[in-house]
């Protein structure tokens, strides 16, 4: 086992990792800040990377082009779905909430299944098989592109969160619900307006993803619970934290497909879950609630 | 006394069922009881206990693989490979209840622990060769016709006759735990656990006894799929799907209540199949379809009746 | 020093701040002892010490000449302890019956003789003819007696109110000071109250405890503690409601 093979296993990890950082970004903000459990973020995910094959299969448009549109559509999709569907449920028990979405996934995942069938789909373009040499490193060029992309939206969003007047609103909602409302903040247009930028961020790391792997209905439940994983990893309420979390579990994963067996990745990534959720519930870099 | 009698009426006629249906019909008739029994042992944990377990297949599959890998390997009948499948189902219900409890790991994130405990088992299963590994288990079938009771081999309604008298029994046992000290606690720890404290119950020892009814009835359940459909395999049987297909019917028959889960699995059962008939008598197979199905009936339910259709409907006859 | 209950040099800090600093008082039996003190003073932190909420940093809490600091609310009902909240806590989805069968649950093992004294309970609380109803529908001076009549059905030596006349009418606060003085007088029942309400505290108190910043600065009858200087230094400028 070289030091190259295991360095450039590690980098691809690393890489993977900040566009999984970003899916639970957008999880991150929408369960700290609205308080729901987002149960169908990794089928929301999946949907972007299937609308990315579409209109690249139909239009032949670069999946980084496709960010716009796609981003555009479910920033409309997100806003919605929290006015209609999740803002009525707020006052509802928690496990109500919770199988909302569970719901809203099951229709989600086979409705993909129904339309695009169980076959893997992809994207194929040219950067795709070239890579950079740094040394004896060997950097893939789409996964460079791909964390770039997931790296300028995490950065745009934590300008917004620091400095737009909006941004603060949101925060302030997350921190005191009751608070908010008295000094007149409109909290359900923020909470949708919250919802909409976290499927924002689902939207932009499904179009980067799917230069990385090949998709399938099947992501869907996959991927969500890998962005739970993270965010409860990384710390709840803290976007570093989801970044973090994404890159651990990035380069837990690669190395646990690189040493054990590819298909034992993710047992890595429960363990993991079970040992952050009884010995530090508030994360890595969460705080103590 | 009305409650009664229907009840009484309803057994009649679903032990009289084999004669008069044929065996497509009791094999759904089989399916759904196995989902009222299962969805009956996974409304222990949630509608007393008031634990949300969103990776129960993890009970079904392990209860499955003890008594199937018990029967493989060494020929050992069902019957004692279903003490196997409730003793280890326990165990893993107990470590799960214990780190949770002792940890205050609830709601969501106990949800999220039993769904890691599930997918963790599942990986884990695809490597174990000595269990058949991703391949599966397949468990020697033999003739059809004449019954072996033993073996629990035997013809479709002898294995229909084997889940009514479990959910029977499921469902007599609920209704006596209900009724008893039990219950009373179990319902008043699911409705405000420090109030259940100040009034001398230990909510620890009886949050865990909910979790170890309700894994040990979920090991029987795991024990009659193997023994029924004869093959395991790890994607399938530890499966999150499984997970969700076992709490579906409690939902929307109404959680905590004795008719819920029964009535839940009726529905969607009936419902889909129908569905799924309909579609293939026009030449149509859509794969998915029927989870569509049930995520929509789910989302209603959630949205409209909350507290599911046994509730609403039996107010409305006043039963 | 024999009593029902002995607090010995109990003391607590949160955070670095003492919000009890050795307390020391005892509850002979068949009493109505009163704490009171402004808020702030420490009252709620030795309740929830006594109650098994949580544990002192130091000294001792002796219930029926046993050790009970430490223990678990569950362990110190069981000892014969039992205890209503600031902010009831009914089992709404339950009916009001079914409510003080929970407690009744603790002495009694079969469901016919908890439901006979649960019955008993709610009748000497006047809430016999809403027993059927669920306990989310009851008015909050109702909600108060149940969540003494459920702590009742365990079968207490001591009973713990923790500012059980808050949001009541004086009339309404009037009805519950008889139910309290008929209970001790009758059953012998114990109690040990926290309370703001001095109409109450003086109806009913044969004892009194003053807490101010965490210690306990005056001890006595109604009457001396009315006199005491102490207590009228820490009082003067609190509104009490007559």
């Amino acid at each position: 086992m070289s030091f190259d093979l295991v360095a450039n296993v590690v980098i691809a990890g690393v890489l993977t990792g900040l566009v999984y950082g970003l899916m639970a970004l957008g999880l991150s903000v929408i369960f700290g800040v609205v308080r729901v459990v987002n149960f169908a973020h990794g089928e929301m995910m999946t949907i972007a990377m299937y609308a990315t094959t579409v209109l690249f299969a139909a239009l032949k448009l670069d999946p980084f082009v496709c960010i716009l549109p796609v981003a555009a559509a479910f920033f409309v999709f997100g806003y919605a779905m929290q006015a209609g569907l999740v803002n009525p449920f707020i006052t509802r028990p928690e496990h109500s909430q919770f199988m909302l979405l569970v719901a809203v996934a099951i229709i989600m995942v086979n409705s993909l299944l129904m339309i695009f069938g169980p076959d893997a789909r992809n994207v194929q373009v040219d950067y795709q098989l070239e890579s950079f040499e740094v040394g004896r490193i060997l950097i893939d060029k789409a996964r460079l592109y791909s964390a770039g992309a997931a790296v300028v939206a995490a950065l745009g969003l934590f300008a917004f969160f620091k400095y737009s007047l909006t941004g603060k609103a949101i925060r302030a909602c997350a921190d005191n619900y009751m608070g908010a409302r008295v000094v007149g903040l409109h909290v359900k247009k923020l909470y949708a307006l919250t919802f909409g930028l976290g499927s924002i961020c689902v939207a932009v790391a499904g179009c980067a993803m799917v230069l990385l792997v090949d998709v399938t209905p099947a992501l869907g439940p996959y991927y969500t619970l890998l962005a739970f994983v993270i965010v409860i990893v990384g710390g709840l309420g803290s976007m570093g934290g989801a970044l973090l979390g994404g890159v651990l579990i990035g380069v837990s994963e690669a190395l646990a497909g690189l040493f054990i067996a590819p298909s034992a990745k993710s047992m890595f990534s429960f363990g993991l879950l079970i040992l952050v959720l009884l010995f530090r519930p508030q994360g890595l870099l969460g705080k103590k609630s | 006394m009305n409650k009664l009698v229907s009840l009484s009426v309803l057994f009649l006629l679903l032990i009289l069922l084999p004669w008069f249906v044929g065996s497509y019909a009791l094999s759904v008739a089989t399916l759904i009881l196995y989902f009222a029994y299962t969805g009956q042992a996974w409304n222990v944990m949630m509608g007393f206990a008031g634990q949300l377990s969103l990776g129960h297949a993890v009970y079904v599959g392990i209860g499955g693989y003890a008594a199937g890998a018990l029967f493989y390997h060494y020929g050992v009948g069902p019957w004692a490979g279903l003490w196997l499948a409730m003793l280890l189902c326990v165990a893993l219900g107990l470590v799960i209840g214990f780190l949770a409890f002792r940890f205050g790991i609830s709601g969501v994130y106990f949800a999220l622990l039993t769904i890691a405990f599930a997918e963790f088992t599942r990986i884990g299963f695809d490597h174990l060769d000595w269990l058949g590994g991703p391949g599966g288990m397949f468990l020697k079938v033999a003739q059809r016709d004449s019954i072996d009771l033993l073996n629990f081999r035997g013809p479709p309604a002898m294995y229909y006759y084997a889940i009514l008298a479990l959910t029977a029994g499921a469902f007599a046992l609920c209704f006596l735990l209900l009724k008893s000290r039990a219950g009373y606690y179990w319902q008043a720890i699911r409705e405000n656990e420090e109030a259940a404290q100040a009034l001398g119950i230990n909510t620890f020892r009886w949050k865990m006894l909910a979790v170890a009814i309700s894994s040990a009835m979920t090991a029987v359940s795991g024990v009659f799929f193997a023994f029924y459909y004869n093959n395991l395999f790890p994607e399938q049987i530890f499966h999150i799907s499984r997970s969700i297909e076992i709490i579906l019917g409690p939902i929307i028959g109404g959680i905590g209540t004795l008719f819920g889960p029964i009535l839940g699995a009726v529905v969607l059962t009936l419902l889909s199949d129908g569905i799924t008939e309909g579609l293939a008598a026009m030449g149509w197979e859509i794969p998915g379809i029927k989870q569509v199905f049930y995520g929509v009936v789910l989302l209603a339910v959630i949205m409209f009746l909350p507290n599911g259709i046994w509730p609403f409907i039996s107010k409305k006859l006043r039963l | 020093m024999s009593g029902l209950l002995c607090v010995r040099g109990v003391s607590k800090s949160f955070r670095g701040l003492k919000a009890v600093s050795d307390a020391s008082f005892t509850i002979p039996e068949g009493s109505i002892n009163a704490l009171i003190g402004p808020n702030g003073a420490g009252k709620t932190t030795i309740f929830n010490m006594v109650a098994g909420v949580f544990p002192p940093d130091a000294g001792k809490i002796e219930f029926l000449g046993k050790e009970i600091q430490g223990l678990r609310p569950d362990q110190v009902c069981a000892a014969g302890i039992g205890r209503t909240f600031q902010i009831v806590k009914p089992f709404a989805g339950l009916s009001v019956l079914d409510n003080v069968m929970v407690g009744g649950f603790l002495r009694e093992t079969s469901t016919r003789a908890a439901r006979r004294l649960s019955l008993d309970i709610l009748e000497k609380l006047g809430l016999g003819p809403r027993r059927d109803l669920p306990a989310s529908s009851l008015t909050l001076p109702d909600r108060k007696r149940l969540e003494v009549a459920r702590a009742l059905a365990t079968r207490p030596r001591l009973l713990l109110l923790d500012e059980v006349m808050a949001g009541l009418l004086p009339t309404e606060c009037d009805l519950m000071v008889e139910v309290f003085r008929g209970l001790n007088r009758t059953d012998g029942l114990t109690i040990l109250l926290i309370e703001h309400v001095m109409r109450a505290v003086m109806a009913l108190a044969q004892h009194i405890g003053v807490l101010h910043h965490g210690e306990v600065i005056a001890r006595g009858t109604p009457e001396e503690i009315v006199r005491d200087p102490a207590v009228l230094e820490c009082y003067l400028g609190e509104e009490t409601e007559v």
